[in-house]
């Protein structure tokens, strides 16, 4: 026996040790939605969404939302001060949404992030949005219907995405085209409606660097966006105008579903600036067309090049707004810098990206319309 | 009957059997003596006949008056006490020690004055209950015989069922004042000699007093004593130990128990049922695989709830962290406590269960579990999700087709409590990774009882995880250390030339 006399020693001080790291998890105020919004004199204010749930023994519990603001200095230091306000501690290692305002947006996104990016227990698959206004005034929004307004956002987030409206972002996915020269990104951009007290998704909001250019990419281009980009979600539908005069009517617009896309990116490096070359064939579905006469392959041709010819008109409108932005959201730069490394080390991309030239072809071709003609 | 006590270092016990005490030939002598003997015990019974010249002499309790009748008294009336001395089904002994032996067994002694010899007549008495399906290993299909406490029973139920010379059957006995009667049992030809020689030697080692079941020689010569886990097969099922037997083990039944020991063992032998083998070898695989889940819910579910809701609750899907957080957010206590008092209710009424009888236990269970459930969620002491995840751990455990095996893991579940709440998921990687070494580093009478996972037998996986046809398990597994390897050669000629008709 006398070996195992130090053994209750050991064994207590390996065992109770542990205690201390405990994290009980009803012991932590639990926040599903945040948001950063920038304050006066160079301070942020952080706004969370506490989620109070109180236990029944039947079904499931009842839920209270506690909505807490504070300034500080940093994200984390207002993290202290919101502390101060509640019992016990926050947590946001469950973090569904993170807002950003738009005027923190506009300055630099990263140092909002640089916590979760630093702390291992935080969720970098939390969905992130930019809010025209102020991300309190979207987060204090009461939804009917939309108990969480962390639910409600991830939903809406959600629907878009599988409508190709939106590319999948999250604290992850954007950091490392937040760090990256040729290489920049797009965020939903949702406005308050306090009206109907709703949120609504307004569009791309276009990023440069690590900055909001202050322009978004409004909704009905996203998807045309997204196609150029490569990306498609569950279903890529479009309307477009087909014919008519000025004074349209519904028969004059046609609905189509991009079944599938197939992009082709070339440089040409001869002359000073690198000109790109964009060519993509898209096939899609006809969802509504209420003139009908599809079966003819005449009508099906024509109505082919008109599409191509408005889609790529738009794609110029698209890139032209890109360029402007100085936001390389297709990620050109990364392409050259893979490709073309002496190009890309001879160019400022920063600089000269809004004068690259860049061209745009797209061919169009339906391949079903349906079970009727 | 054939002893294998060998010679060597046994020669004390070896004296005291040998030694003799002859009968006088004075009547009154002996019987004064077997009085003696039997410390005057009232159910040494006398039948003084012929006017106190001759006697007969039985325990009471041990001796079958109708078999009295017909062994004894028949003969008797027709030869008189001068001729049946010389009848055949009688046995002429003249050792006092030898037949106070045999009057234990039941027979009775027939003296007569002024001889040495006593006439010793079979005539014991035996109660057996009927050869009935054991309770705790009941299949859906299959043979429905079990063991009964009779070890002459038994070796006829495995002898029944392999016609074959080479099943040898030697007997001993243990226990030095029970004298229990214990019998090995094996193949020859296939079982190892070595690992027969094995299981002999350390039955003949026990020097006891008492043996009373089978769980006493298990302790006695079993390799690891200090270990949770069961090291040698317990069954009750004939069919079973029969095909263990073929696989190349050694059984040891013993008299007064209707339980079979196997050695050697492997874990993965604990998760088999004669079931697999009668149903379809789709299902036979389907079961066995939920079993062996069942082993790693049994030991990890109710730690890894613990480590998740006291240290990493980010791992908590998204659309569970409400429901999570609003059944434990108002529960008093911390959740190794919640788990150690759910565990600890379910054991009280499953032991309570046992013990009582049919229709107090059927009260018992719906008292504890819907009762006791109910109310201790309602009284905000246990949280919902606690009593989802030991209820689970509860059936986990009690999937495992073996009793030993189930006690043992409702026991570790205890550790890994204990650790996950002191460690987190860090905890549960020590405990189990401390398992781990402990199941590859057993053995069981020289077997490695992680077999055939530890050391890595690819061929014999067939039977563990999975189980293949049979007619594709030509070899015998190694882990029985079977000197005969092979079990077919093909058994299925008739597919050879692609026509299913013949």
């Amino acid at each position: 026996m006398a070996k195992f006399k130090w053994s209750p020693l050991v064994l207590s001080l390996l065992l109770l040790t542990g205690c201390w790291d405990q994290r009980q998890f009803k012991n932590v105020k639990l926040v599903l939605a945040a948001g950063i919004d920038a304050a006066d004199e160079g301070q942020v204010e952080s706004t969370v969404v506490i989620t109070n749930v109180q236990s029944s023994s039947e079904g499931p519990g009842t839920e209270q939302t506690q909505i807490i603001s504070a300034a500080g200095h940093s994200p984390l230091n207002t993290r202290t001060n919101i502390d101060q306000k509640i019992s016990k501690r926050y947590d946001q290692s469950k973090l569904h949404v993170l807002l950003l305002g738009e005027e923190l947006a506009k300055q630099d996104i990263y140092p909002s992030l640089d916590m979760f990016y630093r702390d291992p227990k935080s969720n970098l698959h939390a969905q992130l949005a930019v809010v025209g206004g102020k991300v309190k005034d979207a987060l204090s929004l009461s939804v009917s219907g939309e108990p969480r307004i962390s639910e409600y956002i991830t939903g809406m987030l959600t629907g878009e995405r599988r409508s190709t409206h939106l590319p999948n972002t999250n604290i992850q996915l954007i950091c490392s085209e937040l760090l990256e020269p040729g290489q920049d990104f797009v965020l939903p951009y949702l406005v308050v409606n306090q009206e109907e007290s709703v949120l609504e998704y307004r569009g791309l909001a276009l990023f440069s660097g690590q900055s909001y250019s202050g322009r978004y990419l409004p909704a009905e281009k996203a998807v045309l966006f997204l196609l150029m980009k490569g990306i498609r979600g569950a279903d890529a539908q479009m309307t477009r105008k087909i014919g008519g005069d000025d004074h349209p009517d519904v028969n004059d617009f046609i609905t189509v579903d991009v079944k599938e896309i197939h992009r082709k990116l070339s440089f040409d490096t001869k002359g000073s600036l690198p000109k790109v070359e964009m060519k993509l064939k898209m096939e899609a579905d006809v969802l509504e067309y209420p003139p009908n006469h599809l079966q003819s392959a005449k009508k099906i041709n024509e109505l082919e090049k008109r599409i191509e010819k408005d889609l790529t008109k738009e794609a110029k409108e698209i890139i032209g707004l890109l360029q402007e932005t100085n936001s390389d959201a297709f990620g050109l730069g990364r392409r050259l810098q893979a490709y073309h490394p002496k190009v890309w080390k001879k160019l400022n991309w920063n600089e000269e990206y809004a004068d690259i030239e860049i061209d745009p072809t797209i061919t169009f071709e339906i391949q079903s319309h349906g079970i009727t003609n | 009957m054939k002893s294998f006590r060998s010679s060597g270092g046994r020669q004390k016990e070896e004296k005291r059997k040998q030694e003799t005490v002859p009968n006088s030939t004075s009547l009154e002598d002996n019987i004064t003596y077997f009085i003696e003997a039997f410390h005057q015990s009232d159910d040494l019974k006398l039948r003084i006949l012929e006017e106190g010249r001759t006697v007969l002499l039985y325990v009471e309790s041990l001796v079958d008056q109708e078999k009295i009748q017909n062994e004894f008294f028949k003969p008797y009336m027709q030869m008189g006490d001068q001729e049946i001395m010389k009848v055949s089904s009688g046995k002429k002994v003249h050792d006092r020690k030898k037949i106070i032996k045999m009057l234990l067994k039941g027979h009775c002694a027939f003296a007569t004055d002024g001889s040495a010899d006593m006439l010793l007549f079979h005539t014991t008495s035996a109660f057996n209950r009927s050869v009935e399906e054991p309770d705790n290993e009941k299949v859906v299909r299959g043979s429905h015989e079990g063991f009964v406490d009779n070890l002459m029973i038994n070796i006829n139920l495995i002898r029944k069922r392999i016609e074959n010379e080479n099943l040898v059957v030697t007997f001993d006995k243990l226990g030095k004042m029970t004298n229990t009667k214990v019998a090995v049992v094996y193949l020859e030809g296939v079982a190892n000699p070595e690992l027969v020689e094995k299981v002999k030697t350390r039955l003949k080692d026990i020097s006891i007093d008492f043996v009373i079941s089978p769980g006493f020689i298990e302790e006695f010569i079993e390799d690891h004593t200090y270990s949770p886990f069961p090291q040698m097969i317990n069954t009750e099922r004939p069919d079973k130990t029969v095909a263990n037997l073929m696989e190349g083990r050694v059984a040891v039944l013993s008299e007064g128990s209707s339980t079979c020991l196997m050695a050697p063992a492997t874990f993965f032998a604990f998760y088999q049922s004669p079931d697999d083998y009668n149903s379809r070898w789709f299902t036979g695989t389907f079961i066995r695989l939920i079993r062996l889940f069942s082993f790693i819910i049994a030991i990890g579910l109710p730690a890894f709830y613990i480590s998740i809701v006291g240290f990493h609750f980010e791992v908590i899907p998204k659309d569970l962290v409400i429901p999570v957080k609003s059944s434990i957010n108002e529960i008093a206590y911390p959740p190794i406590i919640e788990a150690l008092v759910m565990v600890i209710i379910i054991e009280l009424i499953r032991e309570a269960g046992i013990r009582l009888p049919t229709p107090v236990g059927q009260t018992i269970g719906i008292v504890g579990g819907l009762v006791i459930g109910d109310a201790i969620v309602r009284a905000g002491l246990v949280s919902n999700f606690m009593i989802i995840v030991v209820a689970l751990t509860a059936i986990a455990s009690f999937v495992v087709p073996s009793n030993e095996m189930s006690t043992t893991l409702r026991l570790l579940t205890f550790p890994l409590i204990i650790l996950s709440a002191t460690l987190g998921f860090v905890g549960i990687v020590f405990g189990m990774l401390l398992l781990l070494i402990h199941l590859s580093r057993m053995e069981s009478f020289g077997t490695p009882y992680f077999a055939p996972l530890a050391p890595l037998h690819v061929k014999d996986l067939k039977d563990t995880f999975i189980r293949l046809p049979l007619f594709k398990m030509n070899t015998r597994p190694k882990n029985a250390q079977p000197i005969k390897k092979k079990t077919q050669t093909t058994s299925r000629e008739w597919r050879r030339d692609g026509k299913n008709s013949k």
